[in-house]
């Protein structure tokens, strides 16, 4: 089969698993050149790939790359912007937008995945949004399954900590 | 919603919306993957490429010694099987037909089997002895070269775990529609199994295509009502706006489905099902169809009973079945 054949079945395989776990990874529905850009990626390097491995963890892999690459270059954009129009530095964070979640309850949760450190928001979304296993999680991350494990549980402490903080804060102006 | 456990907190994120992208996005990248065949992937020197290739040549060195040396002992005990009509081919992939230039002409819901080659427009989920989810199927087919597929079209189902091999439909092709090469429409004959089935389709005797799907378990069945869950899904949990059929004259507006667990003793459950449709099937029996909830409180053997007749239900633990 040829690798555009190949990767045409993959598109209809995951479309969905990538295009999702990139709105989450974004903070934005607007995600399809950065699907159409995992797929090319795939495409270059389709001769590298191990065909016995997963494609999708393969797919998240690069989907992750994908983003993350487009944060970066947003955020030098962002600091030449910033020195040419002398205006405080803004980091450049995920937004939240309205259409992506239905219920207040999840648009805190997801608020509090977006405040946690990189790698705690990593695990969380590959465990829970892309819904990988421990050991393609740490394939992806390119750790251990234990270290996923590990880091997995404290993200989720550290996430049951903010949510019960909010819900204090919440509580005492309301 | 605090201090959730892990496994909690990975339900909890099972909730979130899911996003795909829209028809014509899909459309849009599909064109671009396309584009891709004019273009040759990247290749770089890759030394475990090396590394695999020593290792074949070693292997091609090494299995006639160790053949040889090995046939003389055990000539007797060498023996060749064929189950190739058993071996599982390929899942079914599924996938939206889309026309080529323009991204219109999408067909609606999805089309299963082997993209730019064969594909279904059947049912939500296949099961095995019914014959409603197999009445109308339409198939699709692409070929490279444009060529328009003629003739009759054979498809046959191979039962994987068995090897039981039926004939399920035979199809006269006409011209294509959204986008594909040739179309007909017809009926499988009813999965007498359920497990997962390889599906062939042949044209003049050549096969064209083969790809697998499941069959689940047939539905419930209460005497002359059929509940429309299959049984391989019915776990603990609640069921809503679950169907059920009743096949009969002069049936009441609303009837009680109930639930009664011999293990706990405890009272009967019953469940209201309010009558939505009537419709009478080809072969002259008239049905009417009923929606309502359901909820199995626990896993185990559970008595289920509707208009005096009533069947035993094993209940999964939640999660144990898929």
């Amino acid at each position: 089969m040829e690798a555009s054949e190949q990767i045409e079945q993959w598109f209809y395989k995951y479309e969905k698993d990538i295009t999702n776990y990139l709105v989450y990874y974004t903070g934005s529905r607007d995600v399809e050149d950065m699907v159409q850009e995992t797929f090319l990626r795939a495409f270059k390097g389709f001769n590298h790939f191990r065909h016995n491995s997963n494609h999708k963890t393969w797919l998240i892999s690069i989907a992750r790359n994908t983003a993350a690459d487009s944060f970066r270059k947003k955020g030098i954009l962002q600091k030449i912007k910033t020195r040419l129009l002398e205006q405080p530095e803004m980091r450049i964070q995920p937004r939240t937008e309205d259409s992506i979640l239905w219920k207040n309850d999840l648009a805190e949760l997801y608020k509090s995945i977006n405040q946690l450190k990189p790698n705690y928001r990593d695990v969380v979304l590959l465990r829970g949004i892309a819904e990988l296993s421990s050991e393609e999680t740490a394939e992806v991350l390119g750790w251990t399954a234990n270290k996923v494990n590990v880091t997995f549980f404290r993200a989720c402490k550290k996430l049951n900590e903010n949510l019960k903080g909010s819900e204090e804060f919440g509580q005492s102006i309301g | 919603m605090v201090n959730l456990s892990d496994n909690q907190m990975l339900e909890r994120l099972k909730d979130f919306p899911k996003h795909e992208l829209s028809s014509e996005q899909k459309g849009r990248t599909v064109e671009m993957i396309r584009s891709f065949k004019t273009q040759k992937p990247k290749r770089q020197y890759n030394f475990q490429r090396f590394r695999a290739a020593a290792a074949v040549v070693l292997i091609l060195i090494m299995v006639p010694i160790l053949y040889l040396s090995t046939t003389k002992n055990d000539q007797k005990t060498h023996q060749s099987s064929n189950t190739a009509s058993r071996e599982k081919v390929p899942n079914a992939i599924t996938f939206s037909a889309v026309e080529n230039k323009d991204g219109k002409n999408n067909i609606s819901g999805n089309l299963v089997g082997i993209p730019n080659k064969i594909g279904i427009s059947g049912p939500k989920e296949w099961i095995a002895e019914d014959d409603r989810s197999v009445a109308k199927i339409m198939v699709l087919l692409w070929n490279k070269n444009k060529k328009v597929h003629k003739g009759n079209l054979l498809i046959e189902g191979t039962h994987v775990k068995s090897g039981l091999t039926e004939q399920l439909a035979s199809v006269p092709l006409t011209a294509g529609i959204y986008g594909s090469d040739a179309h007909g429409i017809t009926g499988f004959k009813p999965f007498s199994k359920a497990g997962i089935w390889n599906l062939a389709f042949k044209i003049d005797g050549k096969n064209i295509g083969e790809f697998s799907i499941e069959v689940k378990e047939p539905y419930v069945k209460i005497g002359s009502s059929t509940l429309m869950l299959s049984t391989q899904d019915v776990q603990a949990g609640e069921f809503k706006d679950v169907l059920l059929e009743v096949e009969g004259e002069n049936l009441p507006n609303k009837i009680n489905v109930e639930l009664f667990n011999p293990e706990t003793g405890a009272s009967p459950s019953n469940f209201p099902f309010v009558k939505i449709d009537d419709y009478i099937k080809t072969d002259g029996k008239k049905i009417s169809l009923y929606e309502g909830n359901l909820i199995f409180e626990r896993s185990g053997n559970w008595r289920i009973s509707a208009l005096k007749q009533s069947n035993l239900l094993v209940i999964h633990k939640l999660g144990d079945r898929k």
